[in-house]
């Protein structure tokens, strides 16, 4: 493997393994039909660029694409990882976004789950007043449960639709963002 | 050449390469390069993308001797975006052309 195809490994050691090799392959033919042609690894390797730049332009396509294929929370993580030890513009403010994003769905949850763990509460409140031989206590711990049990759980219920929502627009709406800026690093 | 321009034409340049034959990664690079100055590096990113977004898919042959190649085709998809990205082309091109005429005025 010559130099290039090292670097070119080395600054995509972010990406999938399959991909990778495909990519790194694509190269590979490349050097291989120049060498035939008569050129030096050096003219090739001159002619394609810089590897770092290149690996730039395939991650910022590649997170794009998967955020089509598979977008969610996960998908969000990676690609935040990608774009920020690129250093790719605007990697650093779609990393705030997110965290931001994270943030208020982390305590919006924190909310939900206390409302519902209130409910349990009330639910060992009723088994309780029904040991101590209060049935009054108990009916009224019981509705408190349920109200409190059941409220919790809408609540988580919303809350995970909004987060696959949050997580499955995101990816897009950075994507044109990394692209373009990648892209313009790449090019100049 | 601005970064900005060749960002573009590169695309306009592959698709309608690939409008007219089916070719191998390192032949567009060259027949692109004789004619602007690219890095020839970056036809890579531009082919996968192309491939991810159905405007082309690929084969791999051995038709020109020696190990099998990765072959570009377009799809029916990118004929169409390239005769589209083409037409916008010249319409551009043709009225900044008039606008520097009026220049000269």
């Amino acid at each position: 493997m010559n130099d290039f195809l090292m670097r070119l490994e080395r600054s995509l050691r972010h990406m999938d393994a399959q991909e990778k090799q495909d990519i790194l392959q694509d190269y590979r033919e490349h050097f291989e039909i120049g060498l035939a042609s008569g050129k030096t690894e050096e003219q090739i390797a001159r002619a394609l660029g810089e590897p770092e730049q290149l690996a730039k332009l395939f991650s910022a396509m590649g997170a794009a694409c998967r955020a089509h294929e598979s977008r969610g929370f996960k998908t969000s993580l990676r690609m935040i990882g990608a774009f920020l030890s690129f250093k790719v513009g605007g990697g650093m403010l779609a990393a705030i976004l997110y965290f931001v994003c994270l943030a208020v769905m982390v305590s919006l949850y924190a909310g939900a789950a206390s409302v519902a763990l209130a409910g349990a509460g009330s639910l060992a409140v009723m088994v309780a007043e029904i040991v101590k031989g209060y049935p009054m206590w108990a009916v009224t711990a019981f509705f408190a449960a349920l109200m409190l049990g059941s409220g919790g759980v809408l609540c988580c219920k919303g809350l995970a639709l909004l987060w696959r929502k949050l997580f499955g627009a995101l990816p897009l709406l950075v994507k044109r963002m990394m692209q373009k800026s990648a892209g313009k690093k790449a090019m100049a | 050449m601005n970064a900005q321009f060749k960002k573009g034409v590169l695309e306009l340049c592959v698709l309608c390469y690939l409008a007219r034959r089916d070719a191998y990664g390192y032949e567009l690079a060259e027949k692109i390069s004789t004619r602007i100055e690219i890095a020839e590096g970056t036809l890579y990113p531009l082919l996968r993308k192309l491939k991810s977004e159905g405007l082309c898919e690929t084969y791999l042959s051995d038709e020109s001797g020696g190990p099998p190649r990765k072959y570009y085709r377009l799809t029916d998809k990118g004929r169409e975006a390239g005769r589209r990205l083409r037409q916008e082309w010249e319409n551009f091109t043709h009225n900044v052309a008039l606008f520097m005429e009026d220049d000269n005025e």
